[in-house]
């Protein structure tokens, strides 16, 4: 009799992952177990089923942009898995992909024959086994990365795992991936952008606005209304002008400017700047201007002259008044000279008598020592006896205050010509200076007196002669410039006249520059790129609220469907749990979906709580369960699925990736008295690193059609399975 | 009740994609933007299952470009006259 889902009969593998020559695994009993250690392949043949059949590969995290050629055995080019199934007919996919290729092929072959006719495969595929791969993950194959999410202590990363095991990680995906901030930062930085630009071209204008009117009012204070400030007025000013500079240059025989009618402010500036030039040189081509000229330079001169003169002449007087003064009071500088020189000779012939003092004295001394020391005893005329060394002592005395009081009164005598001397050293420098100066004087006086006698033409005999011979220079030339300019004056007024109107132009010309930047700036406020950037900026927030509205559909759908998913297997969640679990006090266990904001985003959070029916009594999972309690609960969900789900695919095996995980023995117990019911109904693919779970799988299975696998150490070449 | 599954028998292909459009027309049915937004949930699944999260992040991010790249040129262009005024 035909079997009624698909069961599994063989795989056959080559350079997908670690494998790499061709390898067919043996499928065909109700139960079918790989024993092994740690990286030896037992993974990724179970993992070749699930590419074979769906195109995914969810032990390992791949990028799937990529052409995924870390499905492929490194010194393989192509990857390839056959997967033979029986049930309600025969039933063998083929998957192949090569390398750097990203599409897989898939080929099907069914009872009728090749899978060449089959236009749609995939399609042909889901539609005999009636579920996708997210309903293969949520209800056949137990993946062990699943459980392992469940077992960690970061909450995010243990309701990842209850996505994953409910089979919703692909809505996970998108509901991350439709990350908001990309769109907001867009229009954020994009807003920024326009506003920043729009406040600059504000502030431009501003300035703008300011600068012509401030050029408004200054044309109005030279008698252009505001309302006449424009390039007519401008032109016929420029006309006017024109035509008067022309005029008068003719008439002067300078050249006649040829200026074009301006048709902008910058060429109304530039002929307002030719026709200020010709005004120039007009001026210059005046007759009698040049002699103007030269007067003036004259009279300049001149009058330089009278004031430096004047300057000296006075700084003489006061050197003049000085010395006389000084010598008024010290005496003349002869009479200083001679001063010192007597007291001179007075210190000298004092220091001698000085000298000559302290000689005597030291004579006298000298000869009362020698007195004292070899005077005779007795007197050698009476034989009296003598007392020379009393005698000598006194004398002496006497003499030592004799000569010291007459070399007291010399010493003070030479003191007060020494402070005579001084200053009369002192005041014969005062009076050198004061020569110096007056000399210095006089001679710069001289000096400029030449020069005076050189520009009038004629010898100075004084400097109040000087004085007064400019003063009559000057006023000579002044009465001859006076009577030059005289009739000069009439064509003066008319340049002056011109230079208004130029005057008019300049101030036309820059409130007009100021109008036409005023203009510019109001135009690019009216640029199309603003519009632009305004269209942009409702498109990007169109697609803001587009990207809300799907992926709030998302969480809704995600979160709905794990609520649903929870409400219809609780009952068998909670058989397992207590089966598996076996906990002494919290008996019961309850599974609460909400959505929840998490790091920006709604995720679905899985609150987890053992309970104790008789009192009442809860406590979340997350605290008090062990890992092993915490696998039991995934393992409780997935097989609650499982059962459920095997009510309407069409898929008759259920595959378990290392399950044991942290279990302690009683709960692997429980594992493979559940597994050996399982296996009851559905063809049972188990694979175990644990050695003593895989003693109590073998003991379980001992009776049961059943083949095990040992898988070895794995090489280069592949894996090593062994049939046992 | 997404899942169908029931002793009787029922579908449990899981078409998720399916889903989010009911979900979407349901709840803005009157919105402008349902058909974008159709369009959108469309390529995000596509894409999900070409790259995962990270290509879906892509088709958002290459969105973006797209509507804001002329734009922003445009708009430096004129940061730029506002340099030369």
């Amino acid at each position: 009799m035909a079997q009624k889902k698909f069961r599994i009969a063989n795989v056959e593998i080559s350079g997908f992952r670690g494998y790499k020559d061709s390898l067919t695994v043996g499928f065909g009993t109700p139960v079918v177990m790989f024993f092994g250690g740690n990286g030896s392949g037992k993974s990724s043949t179970l993992g070749a089923i699930e590419w074979c059949l769906f195109d995914e590969f969810a032990s390992v995290a791949i990028d799937k942009r990529g052409s995924r050629d870390e499905l492929l055995h490194e010194q393989y080019s192509k990857a390839n898995v056959i997967l033979e199934m029986t049930g309600p007919k025969k039933l063998k996919v083929t998957r192949s992909k090569k390398r750097n290729k990203k599409q897989a092929e898939l080929n099907i072959e069914l009872d009728e024959g090749p899978g060449e006719d089959i236009a749609n495969p995939e399609h042909e595929l889901y539609s005999n086994l009636n579920l996708g791969f997210d309903d293969f993950v949520r209800a056949v194959y137990l993946h062990q990365e699943n459980v392992r999410g469940m077992l960690t202590d970061d909450p995010v990363a243990r309701d990842k795992a209850m996505d994953r095991l409910f089979g919703l990680e692909r809505l996970r995906n998108i509901s991350d991936g439709l990350d908001l901030k990309k769109v907001k930062d867009a229009i954020k930085s994009l807003s920024a952008r326009r506003q920043g630009a729009l406040n600059k071209l504000q502030s431009h204008l501003d300035e703008a606005s300011k600068a012509y009117e401030e050029a408004e009012m200054k044309a109005a204070s030279f008698e252009i209304p505001k309302a006449s400030v424009g390039l007519s007025l401008a032109n016929k000013t420029f006309r006017k002008t024109l035509d008067s500079v022309s005029r008068i240059s003719k008439s002067v025989g300078a050249e006649c400017p040829e200026i074009p009618k301006p048709g902008s402010h910058g060429s109304l500036l530039n002929a307002a700047e030719v026709l200020r030039s010709s005004v120039g040189r007009i001026r210059r081509r005046l007759p009698g201007q040049e002699e103007i000229s030269s007067l003036a330079s004259a009279l300049t001169k001149l009058n330089s002259l009278k004031s430096d003169l004047a300057n000296l002449m006075t700084r003489q007087g006061v050197a003049d008044r000085d010395i006389k003064s000084f010598e008024k009071e010290h005496g003349s500088h002869e009479k200083l000279t001679k001063d010192l020189n007597t007291t001179s000779g007075k210190m000298i012939r004092l220091e001698k008598e000085r000298n000559e003092t302290g000689s005597k004295e030291r004579v006298i001394l000298d000869g009362l020592e020698y007195l004292q020391e070899f005077a005779p005893a007795r007197c050698p005329i009476c034989g009296e006896k003598i007392d020379a060394d009393d005698a000598c002592q006194h004398l002496k005395e006497e003499v030592q205050e004799v000569v010291g009081e007459k070399l007291k009164q010399l010493k003070t005598r030479i003191a007060e010509m020494q402070e005579e001397e001084d200053q009369l050293e002192s005041l014969l420098e005062t009076c050198d200076d004061l020569e110096d100066r007056l000399e210095k004087a006089k001679s710069e006086v001289d000096d400029i007196l030449e020069d005076v006698a050189k520009e009038l033409g004629q010898p100075i005999s004084s400097g109040k002669k000087g004085m007064e011979l400019l003063g009559r220079k000057c006023t000579d030339l002044e009465a001859q410039r006076k009577k030059l300019e005289k009739p000069l004056k009439k064509r003066e007024e008319e340049l002056q006249e011109i230079e208004l109107w130029l005057t008019q132009m300049e101030a036309i010309a820059v409130a007009l520059r100021w109008k036409e930047r005023r203009d510019e700036i109001v135009k690019l406020q009216k640029e199309k790129a603003f519009k632009r950037v305004d269209k942009t900026l409702k498109e990007l927030g169109k697609l803001e609220a587009v990207v809300d509205m799907v992926a709030g559909a998302v969480q809704i759908v995600q979160s709905d469907f794990a609520k649903s998913l929870v409400d219809d297997a609780m009952p068998q969640i909670k058989k397992f749990y207590g089966e598996l679990v076996g906990h002494p006090y919290y008996k019961d266990l309850q599974i609460e979906v909400t959505p929840k904001t998490t790091r920006g985003r709604v995720r679905n959070s899985y609150r987890i709580v053992g309970s104790n029916p008789k009192d009442g009594a809860e406590t979340l999972a997350k605290d008090r369960f062990s890992t092993g309690q915490m696998n039991c609960v995934a393992l409780s969900v997935f097989l609650a699925l499982a059962n459920k789900g095997a009510y309407s695919h069409n898929i008759g095996f259920l595959i378990l990736d290392d399950p044991s995980q942290n279990l302690d023995t009683e709960h692997k117990e429980a594992l493979c008295r559940i597994l050996a019911r399982v296996a009851k109904k559905s063809q049972l693919v188990i694979s175990s690193q644990d050695s003593e779970f895989q003693k109590m799988l073998k003991s379980t299975f001992k009776d049961a059609k059943a083949i095990t696998y040992r898988f070895g150490k794995w090489s280069i070449n592949g894996p090593k399975i062994k049939a046992v | 009740m997404y899942w169908e599954a029931d002793s009787n028998g029922g579908l449990i292909l899981t078409d998720y994609l399916e889903l989010v459009k009911n979900r979407l027309e349901e709840n803005y049915k009157d919105s402008p933007m349902l058909d974008d937004a159709v369009v959108l949930v469309a390529k995000a699944f596509d894409s999900e299952s070409a790259g995962g999260k990270t290509a879906v992040q892509d088709i958002l991010k290459e969105i973006v470009r797209k509507l804001t790249e002329g734009t922003v040129t445009e708009l430096e262009a004129i940061e730029s006259l506002l340099e030369e005024v």
